[in-house]
């Protein structure tokens, strides 16, 4: 049993990580809570299986398109909306975004329809580890989840434009005497958050089942994974969080009921929110 | 008093209007569909414009309005459904529970920012709706609850409206009043407002108590109206409606919103031909006056129709 | 000259007269019968409902027409929420002034519209919502008023003798420890309250999950710590794919019977990969490509040339069957006012042949009987397992196409 949770934890942390990383990229280092960065990952399991699934089209080409497709709805999103409302009050961006990821979503319905749909997996098969059993895709996801944030930390760290992206992050107007552009740092994050979310969708797909709800739930779960995380914070506070909610889930699960496995993670958003609403690792105002 | 005095105006307008929506009954007959309409219109303006106080002037962007409706309905049927006699004690203590849920979003408030606060109401939302969905037993589940008619239409649809011009009248004169400009205050700036001396604390519970006491109002009404209420009512589309009302119709302006909610709230029976794009016209509708009309269809018209502007118009109005 | 145009002009007034006489006479009867359908588009459920209508109403203009008259069909999207289906409803009623109202896949819409209908006296056809509340218990406390609906879907107290088949064939092989696993939504109360009472000697883990659920790690590995053997799963929600495929992968040695809506897609072998070999479920049959009746095939095959897709949810078929039901009655009784309709319908030859089934006639609940189902059995439900590739029915009697069968690897560890 407790080997059950152990390993299955670090599937969720995984996959609750790649939900999260690009939504809370953005918050990071635009303030932006994009509202509609749910709703985007769930574009991306639908474009994922309208080129797999309905077009037939084998999975390589598919994957390639689907996370273009994504970057290219992200920078959509940015430059036609959420960039001119920068300057506006804060809830301007929060009613629009919320306004984006509702049109998104009904135009999902309307298109491609109502009903559940299903993505194969990349690899098939199964491993198993410490008498647990996982599927290949679950094992997948955890690796790419895994790289990807050390990518993106080793990015943030090490590059010229990832350090150039945290001084905007700091303080735009003294990275501005340094000659950094925080606009195109900004449209640098949105394309990477973009890439963030495609994988996501891509890599979740398959575990899931593609309908037009999870484009909500998965919001509330990056919400609640970079609330606790915290703004401000390093990268890899988004695994220390992810990790966090997976686990009180699943021992929720285990230890009072599965019924209220999912209510854990709403208790875990609130007791932050109210106690301590900078999160675990966040710097700056609330 | 004074204040009475500057808003005959509006109260003179209200009192029209809910005449003529009374006239309304008998005028048609009494069609069913029409009253149902109206009435449920009523209730609609009711929430939106409580949406208001909150929102727009208060400027605590409330993702879940319909909180406090959902509280007093559950809390009115269960006492429907479990005790016999005293109808008006059901509804007292369904108000008082409506009331009192506000301080479930309004306590927290004080303590975190505006966008924060936006996503505490969410959150709440959506905890009220799960725990209808997992206490099965008591609250029904997705079945919801539901009571055989207690009241005829006609009075219902004749308490809407009054319950809808109690609601504008007060709104109006809060918003017109001393509350109402300490509200605004703390809308554009806290810190100063708090450095004048305004008890924050005090006017932001004060805002949620009389926002959540009349919207509770409406969504005991709702329930006898409907004979039911279900975890919908706790659901994500119910209070984004009425957000998307407030919005478009005019945040910051009483009767703004009331535009909106009444307005909308009738397009969409006359859409229910085309109902499956509703939903997608009205989210493209927020997203254009977000970003274009910031101040709702109100607003806007009150723009245009300004002979001599006096002060340019900021942004702030919209915080 | 004068004498002649006002003849001529007298003789024009007259004809034009008669001409709208005969023009207004003739629209008198070949006003169209309306037929009222509401449902919630946004989903599969609700979707099947507008569609199995959109069906009948098509094929019974293609017959000709009702009584001689067109048949129209007005459609409303509820976006199950109960306000709309009341307003929607109300709409029906006293602005378009339908005959008859189809639909409601969703339960409390159901419940909330049913007292509508009744209130206008007007028949209401169920096709989809499955609540015991609008027909076993309404009607029996009061014949008079609710005595207007009659449905094509039994109600949860019967479908779920067809869910607990799969049980049943399990315990005949021998197997005896089961792990019930059902989801948290008001229409498996009475389900779970039910087994958990009448097969409290042999469950040894029990659990309710949420609708939303994906993973079901945690419920499972304790299901196999406690040594079960069936697996009794209970779900309509985004469970079904993930707990198949879950099951498969993490071994668990038992029998999965039960309800899972997932697992009626004619695609569910491919979408799981091949994981869902001896998973059982139960389905409307007369939508599955079985030939419950010679309806069913043709019926099967014209959806699929409409939609582009076979039927996936069951509520196409049971609401195509309701609007044919509702016409049976009305040419039965030669009219479409409700009152003859009704005891049209009531009749104990009533005997129409839909695409579900055959309903020999409508009991005192007005729920369907007939055709290889009796009294007390879910109308059109067959109980289907996934053998190689293909859903092969394993009750009742009448339908069945092959042997319930535990899966290889399950024997292989339990040993049976």
């Amino acid at each position: 049993m407790i080997e059950t949770i152990f390993i299955f934890g670090i599937v969720w942390t995984a996959l609750y990580c790649l939900i999260a990383i690009g939504f809370s990229l953005l918050f990071g280092v635009a303030q932006v809570l994009n509202l509609a960065h749910g709703m985007i990952i769930m574009s991306a399991c639908y474009i994922t299986f309208l080129f797999v699934t309905a077009l037939n089209w084998s999975l390589g080409p598919s994957l390639i398109v689907g996370i273009i497709a994504t970057v290219c709805l992200m920078l959509i999103i940015w430059l036609g909306f959420i960039k001119r409302l920068l300057t506006a009050p804060v809830t301007s961006l929060l009613l629009l975004t919320a306004g984006l990821a509702n049109v998104i979503q009904q135009i999902v319905i309307l298109t491609v329809g109502p009903h559940t749909k299903y993505v194969p997996s990349m690899i098939t098969g199964s491993t198993t580890i410490l008498s647990v059993t996982l599927s290949n895709q679950q094992i997948l996801s955890i690796i790419v989840a895994f790289v990807l944030v050390g990518l993106l930390a080793l990015f943030l760290q090490r590059t010229r434009m990832g350090r150039a992206i945290r001084a905007v992050t700091q303080d735009r107007n003294v990275a501005a005497l340094s000659g950094i552009n925080a606009e195109e740092m900004y449209l640098v994050t949105i394309i990477i958050a973009g890439l963030l979310a495609g994988v996501a969708g891509l890599l979740v797909a398959p575990i899931q089942t593609v309908t037009p709800e999870i484009g909500w739930e998965m919001m509330v779960t990056a919400f609640t994974v970079t609330i606790l995380a915290g703004l401000g914070g390093p990268i890899w506070g988004i695994i220390v969080a992810a990790a966090i909610v997976a686990y009180a889930e699943l021992i929720t699960a285990f230890l009072v009921a599965p019924m209220l496995k999912e209510g854990a993670a709403f208790v875990i958003m609130i007791l932050t929110l109210m106690f301590r609403p900078l999160g675990l690792f966040g710097k700056g105002r609330v | 008093m004074e204040l009475l005095r500057k808003e005959f105006l509006s109260i003179l307008i209200v009192g029209i209007i809910s005449g003529g929506l009374a006239i309304m009954a008998p005028a048609s007959d009494y069609n069913y569909y029409l009253i149902g309409l109206l009435t449920s219109a009523c209730l609609w303006v009711i929430y939106v414009v409580c949406w208001d106080l909150l929102a727009g002037y208060t400027g605590m962007l409330n993702f879940g309005q319909l909180v406090f409706a959902g509280v007093a309905a559950y809390t009115v049927a269960l006492l429907e459904l479990h005790f016999k006699g005293a109808r008006p004690l059901m509804i007292l203590i369904g108000l008082l529970a409506g009331t009192c849920s506000s301080l479930l979003i309004g306590l927290p408030s004080l303590r975190v920012r505006a966008k924060y606060f936006a996503l505490v109401s969410f959150a709440i939302l959506l905890v009220f709706y799960r725990i209808t969905m997992t206490f099965i037993s008591i609250f029904g589940g997705d079945y919801g609850l539901s009571i055989p008619r207690v009241f005829s239409r006609e009075t219902l649809y004749f308490t809407a409206i009054i319950l809808m011009a109690i609601t504008l009248i007060s709104l109006r004169l809060v918003v017109k009043s001393r509350i109402g400009m300490a509200l605004q205050s703390i809308r554009e700036d806290e810190e100063t407002a708090r450095a004048v001396g305004i008890n924050i604390r005090r006017y932001k519970l004060l805002a949620c108590l009389i926002s959540a006491f009349f919207t509770s109002l409406g969504g005991i009404c709702g329930f006898y109206y409907m004979g039911h209420v279900g975890p919908e009512i706790f659901g994500m589309m119910g209070s984004f409606d009425v957000v998307i009302m407030g919005v478009i119709g005019g945040k910051g302006t009483i009767f703004g919103a009331a535009l909106g909610g009444g307005v909308l709230s009738i397009l969409l029976e006359f859409m229910r031909p085309v109902a499956e794009y509703r939903s997608l016209l009205y989210a493209i509708l927020l997203v254009v006056v977000v970003m274009v009309a910031s101040r709702g269809a109100w607003g806007s018209m009150a723009t245009l129709f300004r002979k001599h502007p006096q002060k340019k118009e900021i942004e702030g109005d919209l915080t | 000259m004068r004498k002649g145009i006002r003849s001529g002009v007298s003789s024009v007034m007259i004809i034009l007269v008669g001409v709208a006489f005969i023009w207004a006479a003739s629209s008198e009867a070949a006003s169209p019968i309306k037929i009222g359908v509401n449902s919630a588009w946004d989903f599969p459920g609700g979707q099947g409902v507008k569609r199995g209508a959109e069906m009948a109403i098509k094929d019974l203009n293609a017959a000709g027409g009702l009584l001689g008259r067109k048949v129209e069909g007005i459609f409303y999207d509820n976006k199950a929420a109960s306000i709309e289906a009341k307003s929607a409803t109300e709409r029906l009623l006293y602005k378009d002034k339908v005959d008859v109202i189809c639909g409601f896949w969703r339960s409390d819409l159901a419940i909330v519209a049913q007292p509508l209908v009744m209130e206008a006296k007007k028949i209401l056809m169920i096709g989809g919502a499955s609540t015991p509340v609008i027909t076993y218990e309404r009607i029996k406390q009061d014949y008079k008023t609710y005595k207007y609906t009659f449905t094509t879907t039994s109600n949860t107290y019967l479908t779920m003798i067809g869910m607990e088949q799969g049980i049943i064939e399990s315990l005949k092989k021998g197997l005896s420890k089961i792990a019930l696993l059902v989801e948290k939504a008001a229409w498996c109360d009475p389900l779970y309250d039910s087994w958990m009472e009448k097969y409290k000697d042999k469950i040894v883990y029990s659990a309710r999950f949420s609708v939303t659920a994906t993973d079901f790690s945690v419920e499972f590995s304790q299901a196999k710590a406690k040594g079960a053997d069936i697996l009794a799963f209970i779900t309509t929600g985004r469970g079904g794919t993930p707990s198949v495929k879950q099951w498969y992968d993490m071994k668990i040695p038992a029998v999965y019977a039960g309800y899972n809506v997932d697992a009626q897609d004619p695609n569910f072998w491919q979408i799981t990969e091949e994981k869902t070999q001896g998973v059982a479920t139960t389905k409307i049959g007369g939508v599955a490509g079985i030939a419950i009746t010679p309806k069913s095939i043709p019926y099967y095959n014209e959806y699929k040339k409409a939609y582009g897709e076979f039927p996936i949810a069951y509520t196409n078929g049971v609401a195509y069957d309701a609007v044919m039901a509702w016409a049976h009655g009305v040419k039965l009784a030669g009219t479409v006012k409700s009152d003859a309709v009704v005891k049209a319908m009531e009749r104990k030859d009533f005997n129409y042949e839909g695409v579900c089934g055959l309903i020999e006639y409508f009991d005192e609940i007005h729920n369907p009987v007939g055709g290889g189902w009796g009294k007390g059995e879910p109308w059109g439900w067959v109980a289907q397992q996934w053998q190689n590739e293909k859903q092969v029915v394993y009750w009742p009697k009448k339908y069945k196409t092959g042997d319930f069968i535990i899966p290889d690897w399950v024997k292989k560890v339990t040993g049976k």
